[in-house]
Order: structure tokens, then sequence, then C-alpha cells
């Protein structure tokens, strides 16, 4: 943006000639005691609970425990300029962040700042929402009806996710959490063509807390590559920042969905993730000398994750007439993709269990899947999505139907799999078929998958027609017939991917005998 | 000079001896003798001996009440027995300050800062108070400190409030305003 010099100082005299020289009256208090990112402060008479305190400096502070003769406050910034004795101030303010269109595209910290070099972002004070917020009530919500589609076949087919839905990801390390996430955001460009002025697009909200900074600047990149950046947020509290950003940005996360969800616009939002976020929670709450629970957790670290995930939630078509204040359209949603990280595979350690009763949903990730070469390593047996085929298009329902029975029932029959020929033909069918839907199943990153897509290559694959296909060429098969049926059978395609579309014998018909003629092609 | 923390322990000890005093209507007596008690306070060598844990609390208890004098109150003399007793006299430092907040609090008292660029005329200084205490509904007495980097005008610090009309405050002011300003 070009500036005159003159600009400039006209602003600079506009601002000097309406300023109003009155005394200023504020709440004062001392520093007690200052370290390791927590400070104690005497006075503050008046200070509410989580309420943002000035330090010398320009450094804020949140009041986290408001005891008898001194606040506890958690520093939001560098603590080098807080000194012992400092005078504090109080501001009045809850904590809040800015939200709203301007803030799509880009990087933001923990308090809404850019990060991304590109310059201050344009929001007023309107736009400022406070990070904590209840949750919708029940009248003011519906139950979750409409896909919120991943492009990943595996979760589409078997563990579809709605919108409105809380759906768990949870898995040991590098196997693939984030992964499935990027996908999950890239997919969202064919919601509204990847333009967020389009209201049927969905909006993604990524929350980055205790991650590598490089991790997030590829995901960054990877985003930006495939055009998803412009209808996305990324919220970053990395490893190396104060555990008070890092415990508060999924709370900033959220508002900023929030704002949209409360305009009658969809929003994906992702935490990677919640595990980082109890530790540093942790860490704050032993700091400010709070009793240490099981595994040293304050007792509240529940509520921690409880009062975060409510707020992701399907609001009624009506919910604008309920409550105009809160709502300035109905019909809004945040669809929560929280991760949780698992050691050694323990899903009944504290924090797991607990995020496993909150959400509507687990999508387990197995490091051994993952080795064999399974990748989405999603184990489908005790993956499960609470909300189901309601979150299905009607053909991708009936397409599917047989998937989870038919792997799960390879499953339990792999083991026989090593006597080969001496096995009746019923089981032998069965290890066939089962072998080339995993393959089937496995899905190249980057490379998410319309509705349409996946049902013509699911279809292939529960009709036996690749039955008499080698199993390492299955993948290549369903790919081609994809392509083949977006370039032959566009009208079909299209007719799938409608929402409303039902599996229809015509429909079928139609499939199998592309299907059939592909095949004849096929090398 | 910004009001003094003091402890819950030492709060628990002035105000068990303010209500004593209260009680036996002795509480002018008391209050000076606490008064001589945070004189001695100030004092660097008994800042140091008081809450050392190398020393007994039998030689400190003799040496406080050696400095006060041989007409200490009774109450007084109970307190930095009590004290002897628990090895916490490290608290008298703290308890003058504590005693005062009691003392205050059922006078209807409020003690405040005033902080100025330069000395102001006790004039001033009163219609100050009185301003103050006619706001506030209490008497009103400010202890008053040079600070020269306000460059001019007052600042009141009283019960938790700051009330800043000095001209380092009003700059303060116009420099976030224009730090905040938005351009074009």
């Amino acid at each position: 943006m070009e500036l005159h010099p003159s600009e400039v100082t006209s602003v600079l005299k506009r601002e000097i000639e309406g300023f109003d020289a009155s005394a200023s009256t504020a709440k004062v208090g001392q520093v007690l005691q200052v370290g390791d990112g927590v400070a104690r402060v005497y006075g503050l008479d008046d200070c509410m609970m989580s309420e943002l305190i000035e330090f010398p400096g320009g450094v804020m502070g949140m009041a986290l425990n408001l005891e008898v003769d001194n606040v506890g406050c958690v520093l939001l910034g560098d603590a080098a300029s807080v000194k012992e004795g400092d005078t504090v101030k109080s501001t009045g303010r809850i904590i809040s962040v800015p939200t709203g269109d301007a803030m799509l595209g880009r990087v933001v910290d923990a308090l809404g700042k850019p990060l991304d070099g590109k310059g201050a972002i344009a929001t007023t004070d309107d736009d400022l929402r406070p990070i904590e917020q209840t949750s919708p009530t029940v009248v003011e919500r519906e139950p979750v009806a409409e896909p919120m589609l991943t492009g990943i076949k595996s979760i589409d087919a078997m563990i579809p996710v709605g919108r409105g839905q809380r759906e768990l990801i949870i898995g040991d390390r590098q196997t693939g959490k984030t992964a499935l996430i990027i996908d999950a955001i890239i997919n969202q460009k064919n919601s509204g063509g990847g333009d967020p002025s389009n209201p049927e697009q969905v909006l993604c909200v990524y929350n980055a807390v205790g991650q590598k900074q490089s991790t997030v600047v590829d995901v960054h990149r990877r985003l930006e590559e495939a055009g998803a950046m412009a209808y996305t947020i990324i919220v970053n509290a990395s490893a190396s920042e104060e555990a008070s950003m890092q415990f508060l940005s999924p709370y900033s996360a959220t508002a900023m969905a929030e704002r949209f969800r409360d305009e009658g616009r969809h929003v994906l939002i992702a935490y990677d993730d919640l595990t980082k976020q109890a530790y540093a929670y942790r860490q704050v709450m032993l700091l400010l000398r709070r009793p240490p629970g099981r595994e040293a957790y304050p007792g509240d670290v529940f509520n921690l994750h409880s009062r975060l995930l409510e707020r992701s939630a399907k609001v009624a078509e009506n919910a604008h007439e309920l409550n105009p204040q809160k709502y300035s359209k109905g019909g809004g949603s945040i669809t929560a993709l929280p991760v949780i990280e698992t050691q050694e595979g323990d899903v009944s350690a504290y924090v797991p269990t607990n995020v496993i009763s909150i959400t509507d949903g687990q999508i387990f990730l197995e490091a051994n899947l993952f080795f064999s070469g399974v990748r989405p390593a999603v184990n489908v047996g005790i993956s499960v999505s609470r909300v189901g085929g309601a979150a299905q298009t009607p053909a991708m329902k009936k397409v599917a139907g047989g998937l989870r029975i038919n792997l799960a029932q390879f499953r339990e029959l792999e083991a026989f799999a090593q006597f080969g020929s001496d096995l009746d033909a019923a089981t032998q069918s069965t290890l066939n078929r089962g072998a080339r839907l995993v393959e089937i199943l496995k899905q190249g990153q980057y490379k998410p998958l319309v509705n349409a897509a996946q049902i013509v290559q699911i279809y292939a694959g529960t009709s036996g027609m690749l039955d008499d296909v080698a199993i390492d060429r299955a993948p290549a098969f369903v790919d081609g017939f994809a392509e083949y049926m977006l370039a032959e059978h566009a009208d079909v395609m299209d007719q799938l991917d409608g929402w409303k579309c039902k599996w229809t014998d015509e429909l079928r018909d139609q499939v199998q005998a592309a299907c059939e003629k592909f095949k004849g092609q096929f090398v | 000079m910004a009001k003094q923390h003091v402890s819950s322990a030492a709060r628990r000890y002035s105000r068990a001896l303010f209500e004593l005093a209260t009680d036996s209507g002795r509480l002018d007596v008391v209050s000076e003798q606490i008064d001589a008690l945070g004189r001695l306070a100030d004092d660097a060598e008994f800042r140091s001996l008081l809450p050392d844990p190398r020393v007994d609390a039998a030689p400190k208890a003799k040496a406080v009440l050696d400095a006060l004098g041989s007409e200490t109150d009774p109450l007084v003399r109970g307190l930095i027995e009590s004290l002897e007793r628990r090895k916490r006299l490290g608290l008298l430092l703290e308890i003058p300050a504590g005693f005062l907040e009691f003392a205050d609090e059922a006078a209807g008292r409020l003690r405040g800062v005033l902080e100025s660029s330069t000395m102001i005329e006790e004039t001033q200084v009163v219609a100050i108070e009185q301003s103050l205490a006619s706001q506030t509904g209490k008497q009103v007495s400010l202890h008053c400190e040079v600070v020269p980097e306000l460059l001019g005008g007052v600042r009141v610090t009283l019960a938790g409030t700051r009330y800043d009309g000095s001209v380092r405050g009003r700059l303060d002011q116009i420099a976030q305003r224009l730090a905040a300003a938005e351009l074009g």
C-alpha cells in the first residue's frame, strides 16, 4: 500500500486533535514474584477471572488464580521486562481475539497477531470475540445430518463424519494424523470451488499446538500449493512459545471458527494436537500451584477439553430466531477433528480416555498397519463414527454398506491365508475379495477424492469386478476407472456427487456397464 | 513507596493485636509502640537479624525488647513473646504495616501515595486529599513523593486505584493512540 507522507501527518494530526486530555483511572497492583512465565500480583482487588492484565514493557498477562491476597497471572509474552515490584494495570477486558473474513488465508498466533509477514490484518474492535464462550444450548442445536467429506476413502465409506460432529483422530506418533487433516482441508475445495465468499464453501481452521515450526511451514506450503489457504486460517502456537499461548490457542481458534458458524457458514476445525495442549495446561497449573491430580494434570483437565469441543456443533436452522444476539443466521456448523497422540497405542491412558468420551467417535491409526503399507493406517475394526449413516449420501451408504463386514470377515480369516489352496471356495473368495478391498482403500497423500469417484471405486471392489484382477494391480484399476468415469460418463458422476442421490438400479447398471467396458480396456 | 505486602501470617497477628488493643481501650498506646517497632524495622541490621534462622529466637526477642525500652505495653510484650515461642520473629517486619491497615480501616482512613514531578505545596496536597475524601467517603491521607520523570502534574495511587493526571501519563496515552491509529 503506497502511503503519502502527508497522509500519515494528517492521520496523526487528527489523532492529536481528537485527544481528550483528562486524567486516566486504572486499577493497579504490584508484582510480588515473577518467573517461568507466571507472575504473582499483589492488589488488583476487583480483578475478574481471565482478565487481561497489562505488565510493563507492553507484555500482557491473564489472571487465572484469584486468591485471598494475591492474583496469579500467566504471562502472554516474554517476561524479560517484568521485575518484582513493578506496577501492573488491569484492563477491564476479558481476553479476546480478532475474527472475521480478513483472517482467512493468514497464519496467526494465539492472540490473533499475524505471523506470516503479510502485514496487519484489517479487523476492527467489533470483530473481537472473547476466546471463552458458552456452547450452543440444546434448543439451538440440530442433529448432524449433512456429510463433511474428507476425501479419504476409508473414512468417508466406513467412518463417515458429518457437519457438526467431533471426530477424534488418535494414534501413535508418525502414523499419519496430520496427513489426514491436510487431505480433509484440501478436499473442502470441492465444496465451493475454493472461493471463501461462496456460501457453500466450507471454511477451515488449522490449529497447530506445540508443533515444530518446520512442520507448520510445511503444512502452510502444502495448503498454498493446493489452493486451500484462501479459505483456511492457521492458528499457530509452536513448541518454543510460552505454555500459556499453547494452551490458549485452541480456544482462540474456536472463537475464530464460531464467528463463521454464527453467520450460518460451515467450518472444519482441526486441533493438532490436544495432547500438547494438555501438557502446556499442566505446566501452567503446576507453576500456579494448583494441586496436581492423576498423572500430575490439574483436576479440571477434562473440562479443558470438554468446554472446547462442545463449541463444535450443528446449529439449528432457526437459531437466529431463538437467539438473535448470538446468531445472525442459523444453520451453521463447526466440525472438529481433534488429534490425540498416544504412547505405544495405549488408548486407556488418562487424557485419551477423556477425549474419547467427549467426541462423537474416533479414527484409530495404528503403527503396524502403517508400516505394513496400509496408508491411511486406519484400523477400521475399532474406529467408530457415532453419527454413522446420517452423515453419508444415500448412494455412498448403499454402496459401502457391506464394506465393513467384508473387511471384518477378511481380517478374521487372514491367519488362514497361509494354507493357500487347502481352503474351501467360500473362504478363498472372502480372502480374495478382502485383500483387494484393503488395496483399494489405500490412498496417497494430498490426493483427496470427490464423493462420486469414491463411490465408483468402492463399487468396483464390492461388486466383485476386481476379483479376477491381480491384487497389486487393483489400485491402478480403480484409479483408472474413476478417471474413465469422469471422462466418459461425467453426467453419471455429477449425479452421484449430489447429496440426495440415491443408488438406483439404473445407476448401478450404468456403473456396472462402464466398469465392464473399462475392464476390457485395462491392461 | 507503594503499599507494603503483608503476608497472611503477619496479618493474623496484626488483627489479633488490634482487636485486643481496641477491646482493652489501649489502642493509642499500642499504636505508638507499634509505630516505634516499624521505625525499628527500617534499621538494616534488624531487618537482616530478625528473619535469620541461624540465630535463636530468645536473643532476637531480647534485642527487640531492649530497643523498645522499659515501658512496653503488656500486649506488645505478649506479641513478642508469642512470636518468640513460635520462632516467627521475622513477622515483626510486616506486623506494623498490617496493624496500620486495620487501624486505618477501623478509623475510616485511606492511605495513598501522591507522586509529583516537583515538591508540591501543603495546601495543594490538602485540596487533593479533600477531593478524594468526598469521592471515597473516607478520610484520605497522602504520602508525597517526588518523581521527576512525571514531567508535570500529579499521580495518586489510593486503595488499588491509580489516578493519573501527570504529563507523562498523557504522553503515554497519546503514544498509544498514535501507535494504534488507522492509516488510510
